[in-house]
């Protein structure tokens, strides 16, 4: 497969930023459900996906991108340009669904007493519509560069 | 409504040109070697500044490089 440097590099980042978030939500979540921020444990999480992150970026850079990605081409831009609309449309969209269904479970109480959004949650919420969006970010620019 | 697209001979004009390689314009125009590739394979439409480089360093008119054209 004919792929460029700067592709493998995104290609390693979109890899990097799925494990490592979907290592993050699951350990936090199992701990308390999303409810604390602030523990040992969740330190020791947080630690954990720093530890991970990094482990996993010397790994996958080291086997796969030792070059350095070439200098941006206006190609390059316009593909970066449209992974960023595309993960800002997925981050504004999550962030409508996030503000909607805290207004249902504070206001109306539509969601019941166990799904309480509290600030931790909220917190949570808000992490994953970052990550999210990021993943979309990177997706798109991946699909771009394999379109040609 | 007509699909346009922006079709080019820049894989005859490197043959003609010493069988010039893609890195070697890539790097004459400023470019990767992948935005090269596209180009070929008419997936993208270039700058008119790159398109015009392009045709700087074959010595040839614009319109020797690109056409436009509806399928």
């Amino acid at each position: 497969m004919d792929i460029s440097a700067r592709e493998k590099s995104i290609w390693i980042e979109f890899i990097i930023t799925g494990t490592v978030s979907a290592y993050y939500f699951f350990a936090s979540y199992m701990l308390s459900g999303w409810a604390q921020i602030a523990s040992y444990e969740m330190g020791l999480v947080v630690t954990n996906a720093i530890i991970l992150s990094i482990v996993a970026s010397i790994i996958l850079y080291g086997l796969f991108a030792r070059e350095a990605p070439e200098d941006k081409d206006e190609r390059d831009l316009i593909i970066e340009s449209k992974g960023n609309a595309c993960g800002y449309f997925a981050l504004t969209i999550l962030c409508a669904i996030f503000v909607g269904l805290i207004m249902l479970d504070e206001g109306v109480g539509l969601l019941g007493k166990a799904s309480a959004i509290n600030s931790p949650v909220a917190m949570h919420l808000i992490l994953v519509a970052l990550m999210i969006s990021a993943l979309f970010k990177q997706a798109s620019q991946l699909f771009h560069y394999r379109r040609g | 409504m007509a699909n346009h697209v922006i079709k080019n001979k820049i894989r005859q004009l490197r043959f003609e040109h010493e069988q010039m390689t893609q890195s070697a314009l890539a790097s004459s125009v400023g470019v990767t070697r992948q935005t090269i590739l596209s180009l070929e394979a008419c997936r993208y439409s270039p700058s008119l500044e790159l398109a015009f480089r392009i045709a700087q360093v074959f010595q040839v008119p614009l319109e020797e490089v690109f056409q436009y054209s509806s399928d």
